[in-house]
C-alpha cells in the first residue's frame, strides 16, 4: 500500500516532465493568434488547414513516410537472418558482431551523418556513382539507423521462443524453409511488429543524420519543419507536431493490443 | 509400425562420449525404455534416431530403411517433446493437423484424421483452443495426438511425464500405454523415473555413462540385475561391502559373516576377495528381538517411513550394517529405537564382485 503510494509520488513528476511539452504543443496548435503567447486570446482550426496546404509539409510527410517504410523493409530484412546467428550460433566474433549492429544507436546522429556524407564523397570520387545527396545514400543511412532497434527487439522475441517447437516442426516433416516460415516468422511475430514500428518510427523522426544526406530538393518531414522555423513562428509547425503525434500514438496503442509493449521494449 | 534397429551408436563431443557403442532392437508394436540418470546418454539416443543429432559412429535401422543419414523430416518418426512442443500460435486441430499437411495430405482427409486423433486422446471438444488455453495434461494429450496422427513408423517419447503433477502422472501412464498396445506403435520412451519405466515398458535399456548397462523385461531388471548399478537404480536394495572368505561365506567390512551366493550376478563364479551383497528391501523380514528362528541377526530400528500401502523400516543390525526392510503391515509398532529379529532368505541375496 505505502510502496504503491511511493511509486506513485516518483511516477508523477517523471511523467508530467515527459507529458507536459505534448500538451502544451497540442494546446498551442489551437490558438487563434500567430504570435504564440498566453493566454490565447481564442482558439481555431485554421493552423491545422494551413498545414495540410502547406506543400513542403505534404512533400516533407510523404517523402519521410516513404523512407521509414522502406528503410524499415529493408532493415528487417538485414535484421531477421543476424539476429537468428546471434541467437542460435556461437562463432568466433560472436559478441563483436552483435555490438556492431547495436553501435548506430549510441552514436550521436551528427557523428553518424558527417561519416557517412564523408564516405560518400570519398566513395563517389572513386567509384564515379552519384552517391552523394541522392536517395539511395539516403535510404542507406536509416536502414543503419533501423538495424539496431531490429536487431533488439526480434532478440528479445527470439530468446522467448521454444527451440523444442522448431524440432517438432521437423519431426512432422517440415522441411527448414518451410519450419522457418510456419513456425519461426510466426513465433516471433510481436518482435517483428515492434521492430518494423520501432523502425519506422525512428526514421520518420531522424533530423540530425538526414541534414547530412538529403540532396537538393529532397525535404524530409523533420527538415520541412526545421526550415519552416527558420523563417516563421506560427502555431502551423504546432498543429504539424499534433498531426505526427496522434498518428505514432495511434501506431503504438494498436501495436500494443497485439503485443504487450512493456514486455517488448 | 516398424521395427528399430540402433546398432553400435555412439556420439563424441571433443574428448566426451555421450553414447557409446549403443546397440538394442525394438520390436513391432513393442515399447522400451531408455532408463538412467540425467547425462547417461539416453537423450542423446532418442535425438540420434529421430535425426537432430549425428551419430560419429553407428547405425539407426527403421524398418528395411537404414535412416542414419536421412534428414529428420523424412524419417517418418512422431516424437512427443518432453515440454510437449506444441506450435502456440496455432490451435489444437492447426497443432495435430500440421504434420498432415507436409505429408500433401488433403483437406477432407486432414479433418477426419485430426478428429480422430483427438477422439482417441478425448479432446475432440478443444479442438479449436490455444496451447495457452488448455492445461498441462490436456497439452500433453495434443503433443501425443500430433505425434501419433502421422502414423509414424516409431513413435518417440522424451520423458512424456515429468511436467506432469503426481496424481496426474499416474493417469496419464495408463492412457499412453493402453494407446501404445491398442495402436500397436512401436515406442521408444526416454525417462529417469523408475517406476515410470517399470509400469509403461515391454522392456527397459538402462544406461549410466553413455553406455548400456543391462536390457530386459522389467521382472528381469528388479530380480537380476547384472551389476550394482542395475540393483540400485532399479528398485531399492540395503547393500553390505565386505569379501568373499570362503566359497558360499561372505564377511562384511564390519565383520559379521554371511553366507553368501556361490556365483556372482553374472553367472561366475565368485572367487574369493572384495563384494557387495545386494538384498530387495521386501526380501526381508522383521521380528521380535526374542524371536531365534529363522536364525537371523539382532538389529535395532532407526528409522520408519510410513508409505500407507507399505512401511520402510530402516535397521540397523548389532554388527553395523544397515539395511532396509519393506513391510505389508506391521504386527506390533515398531518405533525408533526398538529391537528386532532381522532374517533373510539366502536366496534373496545377489552378489556383485567389486
Amino acid at each position: 500500500m505505502s510502496g504503491r503510494v511511493l511509486l506513485r509520488a516518483f511516477a508523477a513528476p517523471g511523467l508530467t516532465i515527459v507529458l507536459l511539452p505534448i500538451v502544451l504543443v497540442s494546446w498551442l496548435a489551437f490558438f487563434s493568434q500567430e504570435i504564440p503567447s498566453f493566454p490565447p486570446e481564442g482558439h481555431s482550426l485554421r493552423w491545422f488547414s494551413a498545414a495540410f496546404s502547406e506543400r513542403k509539409f505534404a512533400s516533407g510527410f510523404l517523402l519521410s513516410a516513404e523512407i521509414a517504410a522502406l528503410s524499415t523493409a529493408i532493415g528487417l530484412a538485414v535484421s531477421i537472418p543476424a539476429a537468428i546467428a546471434l541467437q542460435r550460433f556461437r562463432f568466433r566474433g560472436r559478441g563483436t558482431l552483435g555490438s556492431i549492429l547495436l553501435f548506430p544507436l549510441v552514436i550521436p546522429g551528427v557523428v553518424l551523418g558527417a561519416a557517412l556524407y564523408i564516405f560518400e564523397v570519398q566513395a563517389e570520387k572513386t567509384t564515379d556513382l552519384p552517391l552523394i545527396g541522392s536517395y539511395a545514400g539516403l535510404v542507406i543511412g536509416h536502414v543503419l539507423i533501423v538495424i539496431p532497434w531490429c536487431i533488439k527487439l526480434l532478440g528479445v522475441s527470439l530468446s522467448g521462443l521454444d527451440r523444442g517447437i522448431e524440432e517438432a516442426a521437423m519431426n512432422l516433416g517440415a522441411k527448414p524453409w518451410t519450419t522457418f516460415r510456419r513456425i519461426l516468422l510466426p513465433g516471433i511475430r510481436p518482435g517483428l511488429v515492434a521492430a518494423s514500428l520501432f523502425g519506422f518510427v525512428v526514421s520518420f523522426g531522424n533530423l540530425e543524420m538526414t541534414l547530412f544526406l538529403v540532396g537538393p530538393g529532397q525535404s524530409t518531414l523533420p527538415i520541412a519543419i526545421m526550415q519552416y522555423l527558420e523563417w516563421k513562428v506560427d502555431p502551423t509547425i504546432a498543429a504539424v507536431s499534433v498531426v505526427q503525434i496522434v498518428l505514432i500514438g495511434a501506431a503504438l496503442l494498436l501495436t500494443d493490443r497485439y503485443v504487450s509493449l512493456s514486455r517488448v521494449v | 509400425m516398424s521395427r528399430l534397429v540402433v546398432s553400435g551408436l555412439t556420439k563424441i563431443y571433443g574428448n566426451f562420449a555421450a553414447a557409446k557403442d549403443v546397440s538394442f532392437e525394438v520390436g513391432e508394436g513393442e515399447l522400451v525404455s531408455l532408463l538412467g540418470p540425467s547425462g547417461c546418454g539416453k537423450t542423446t539416443t532418442l535425438r540420434m534416431i529421430a535425426g537432430f543429432i549425428t551419430p560419429t559412429r553407428g547405425s539407426v535401422t527403421i524398418g528395411e530403411d537404414d535412416v542414419t543419414r536421412i534428414a529428420p523430416w523424412s524419417r517418418n518418426t512422431g516424437m512427443v517433446f518432453q515440454n510437449y512442443a506444441l506450435f502456440p500460435h496455432m490451435t489444437v486441430a492447426q497443432n495435430v493437423a500440421f504434420g498432415l499437411e507436409m505429408r500433401r495430405i488433403g483437406g477432407a482427409e486432414v479433418r477426419e484424421r485430426v478428429q480422430s486423433a483427438l477422439q482417441m486422446v478425448r479432446l475432440d471438444h478443444l479442438a479449436d483452443r490455444y496451447p495457452r488455453n488448455i492445461s498441462g495434461g490436456q497439452q500433453q494429450r495434443v503433443a501425443l495426438a500430433r505425434a501419433v496422427a502421422i502414423r509414424p513408423r516409431v513413435l518417440l517419447l522424451d520423458e512424456p511425464l515429468s511436467n506432469l503433477d503426481a496424481k496426474l502422472r499416474e493417469q496419464v501412464r495408463i492412457e499412453i500405454r493402453t494407446l501404445q498396445q491398442e495402436l500397436k506403435l512401436t515406442t521408444i520412451m526416454v525417462t529417469h523415473d523408475q517406476d515410470e519405466a517399470l509400469t509403461m515398458s515391454d522392456r527397459l535399456i538402462l544406461m549410466e555413462g553413455g553406455v548400456v548397462q543391462q536390457i530386459g523385461t522389467p521382472r528381469e531388471l528388479y530380480n537380476r540385475p547384472r551389476s550394482r548399478f542395475v540393483a540400485d537404480f532399479v528398485g531399492q536394495s540395503s547393500f553390505i561391502e565386505g569379501e568373499v572368505v570362503a566359497p558360499g561365506q561372505f564377511r562384511s567390512i564390519q565383520g559379521a559373516l554371511l553366507s553368501c551366493p556361490e556365483r556372482d550376478a553374472s553367472g561366475a563364479t565368485l572367487n574369493t576377495g572384495k563384494a557387495t551383497l545386494a538384498i530387495r528391501p521386501e526380501a526381508i523380514r522383521l521380528g521380535p528381538a526374542a524371536e531365534t528362528a529363522p536364525p537371523g541377526h539382532a538389529g535395532k530400528v532407526e528409522f520408519v517411513s510410513y508409505l500407507g500401502s507399505r512401511i520402510d523400516v530402516h535397521v540397523r543390525l548389532a554388527t553395523g550394517e544397515a539395511v532396509i526392510s519393506t513391510l505389508r503391515d506391521l504386527a506390533e509398532p515398531l518405533s525408533v529405537g526398538d529391537p528386532c529379529h532381522v532374517s533373510w532368505a539366502d536366496a534373496s541375496v545377489t552378489a556383485f564382485t567389486a
